[in-house]
């Protein structure tokens, strides 16, 4: 979800923006049932968009409780990742003492 | 100097079709909407057209990604009902005998007499295909039809049919020529309208120009 902020993509262009922030490129066996699930859940919004000469496009924008979601995980993950780093810097510390 | 690397050639149309009417095939067998997985089709097609890999490399077996679509999706409604499929074979059943009745069974006076045998045979016949359809779909699909799952229910069922056949081939039911007319008309549009029903909820409708999955909106699974 968090890669929908920079806006709306279809599920292809999703898999290069992982590729692009430099981590793995999920599979579409992986990517697509989680964007159906939080279709489902309703944390992104499908818009079908006809393409000029190719197939139509399935665009996934962040919902309004998305982007909550969004927030809410990424301070969650901000806190776990501090939590981890102090654990870290500790067993640092200790064996340098 | 190196020249560029070349691209992979793209899959072929053919390997994308059979492997996307396998994978509707097997959704609209685990309970989702046709108008969902017309979406999901259309999608993953596009999808394996811009990547150039082979839907199996890029997507997985069929099998393993149906169940995780399906699982992500909650609004999923098994498409033929045993109910359902049941009420279409006895309302058809009941119409047959009685428009036999009607254009073949007409007695001196205002009386016809309708063959309810047949009515019987069908009814017994397709509550016992709606049965089994859950449990063959397993086996059938994609898959040889001759495994032994599916045979070893089957065949007896196929027995019990027949003795039902021979039992019910002399039931017949006499009464007035106008009540076998009204039952008829009834039977026929309760008839049609069932099956009319189940279509729409089996109707696969793939969005956009996808030449190559048209077969989807109208083939045996659009039907």
């Amino acid at each position: 979800m968090a890669v929908l902020q920079g806006g709306p993509a279809y599920g292809y262009e999703i898999a290069n923006r992982f590729e692009e922030a430099g981590l793995a490129r999920p599979k579409g066996g992986t990517l697509y049932p989680i964007l159906s699930r939080l279709e489902d859940e309703g944390l992104i919004d499908p818009t079908w968009v006809e393409g000029a000469s190719g197939p139509s496009r399935k665009y996934y924008g962040l919902t309004e409780s998305g982007a909550a979601a969004v927030g809410e995980l990424g301070a969650e993950w901000g806190s776990f990742v501090d939590r981890v780093s102090t654990l870290f810097y500790q067993s640092d510390r200790r064996a340098a003492s | 100097m190196i020249p560029p690397p070349k691209m992979p050639p793209p899959p072929s149309e053919t390997s994308r079709r059979v492997y996307f009417e396998r994978l509707a095939a097997t959704l609209l067998a685990q309970g989702v909407p046709g108008d969902r997985i017309g979406e999901v089709v259309a999608e993953l097609d596009g999808h394996v057209a811009m990547a150039r890999v082979d839907p199996v490399d890029e997507l997985g077996p069929v099998g393993e990604l149906a169940t995780a679509l399906a699982t992500s999706i909650s609004d999923r409604r098994p498409v033929r009902s045993f109910l359902g499929d049941s009420l279409i074979g006895v309302a058809g059943g009941v119409a047959i005998a009685a428009g036999g009745g009607v254009l073949f069974g007409r007695q001196a006076g205002s009386e016809a007499v309708l063959p309810l045998g047949i009515a019987a045979y069908l009814t017994v016949f397709t509550i016992g295909m709606a049965l089994l359809r859950g449990y063959g779909s397993r086996s059938l699909i994609g898959k040889s039809r001759f495994e032994l799952p599916s045979a070893t229910v089957f065949v007896p069922f196929l027995v019990v049919v027949a003795l039902v056949s021979a039992i019910t081939q002399g039931w017949q039911w006499t009464t007035s020529f106008g009540a076998a007319l009204v039952l008829f008309v009834v039977s026929l549009v309760s008839t049609v309208l069932l099956a009319r029903w189940s279509i729409r909820r089996s109707r696969i409708e793939v969005p956009g120009r996808v030449r190559h999955l048209r077969r989807l909106q109208w083939g045996p699974f659009g039907r």
